[in-house]
C-alpha cells in the first residue's frame, strides 16, 4: 500500500511578520544562524523537535498552532 | 604532470575553502551541522572509491611511484571538492 506523500509546512513567517522582528533577532533567540531561520519559513528545512520546541516557546504557541503535517496540496495554516 | 598537480592543488583549495567559509558561518547550528553531513557523505564515495581504485591499480598495473603519487593527488583533490561542491549544492536546497 502507497503511503500519500505528507509535507510539513509552517507559519513562521506570518508570526514574525505579526510580531514585526527581524530573521536576525530570531536567529539570535534561538541560537540559529539567520540562513536556519530563512531556511524553515520556506519550508526548506524540517527543524529538530528540540528547536521546534524552542520556537514554541518563543511564540508563545503550541507546536500543531505552527507546524502542521499535511498531504501534498492541501492548504496549510 | 606539473598541470594536473596544480590544477588539483588549486582544487583542493577551493573544496578545504568553501568548507572552511561554510564552517565558520553557517556550520555551527543544526541545519549547519545537516549539510557538512551530508557532503561528508559525498565525499566519502570519493574516498571509497579512491581507496578501491588504488587497490587495484598497484596490484595489477605495477605502477611507478611518480605515477602513484599523481592518483594520490588527483585523489585527494576529488575528495576535497566533492565536499565543497556537495556543501554549495545542500545549502541550496536546504
Amino acid at each position: 500500500m502507497k503511503k500519500s506523500e505528507r509535507v510539513l509546512s509552517n507559519n513562521l513567517y506570518l508570526l514574525r511578520a505579526e510580531k514585526r522582528w527581524t530573521q536576525k533577532y530570531v536567529a539570535e533567540q534561538l541560537g540559529v544562524t539567520r540562513q536556519t531561520i530563512n531556511s524553515l519559513e520556506a519550508s526548506k528545512y524540517n527543524p529538530s523537535l528540540m528547536l521546534a520546541f524552542e520556537i514554541s516557546q518563543l511564540y508563545r504557541k503550541r507546536i500543531d498552532e505552527i507546524f502542521s503535517y499535511e498531504k501534498k496540496g492541501e492548504c496549510g495554516g | 604532470m606539473i598541470a594536473i598537480y596544480l590544477i588539483s592543488i588549486i582544487l583542493a583549495a577551493y573544496g578545504i575553502g568553501v568548507y572552511i567559509t561554510f564552517t565558520s558561518s553557517e556550520g555551527k547550528d543544526e541545519r549547519g551541522k545537516t549539510i557538512l553531513a551530508k557532503a561528508a557523505q559525498a565525499a566519502f564515495v570519493f574516498i571509497f572509491l579512491g581507496f578501491t581504485f588504488h587497490l587495484l591499480f598497484i596490484e595489477f598495473f605495477n605502477p611507478t611511484v611518480e605515477q602513484v603519487r599523481t592518483t594520490m593527488t588527483v585523489w585527494m583533490s576529488l575528495v576535497f571538492v566533492s565536499n565543497g561542491i556537495s556543501i554549495l549544492i545542500q545549502r541550496k536546497k536546504m
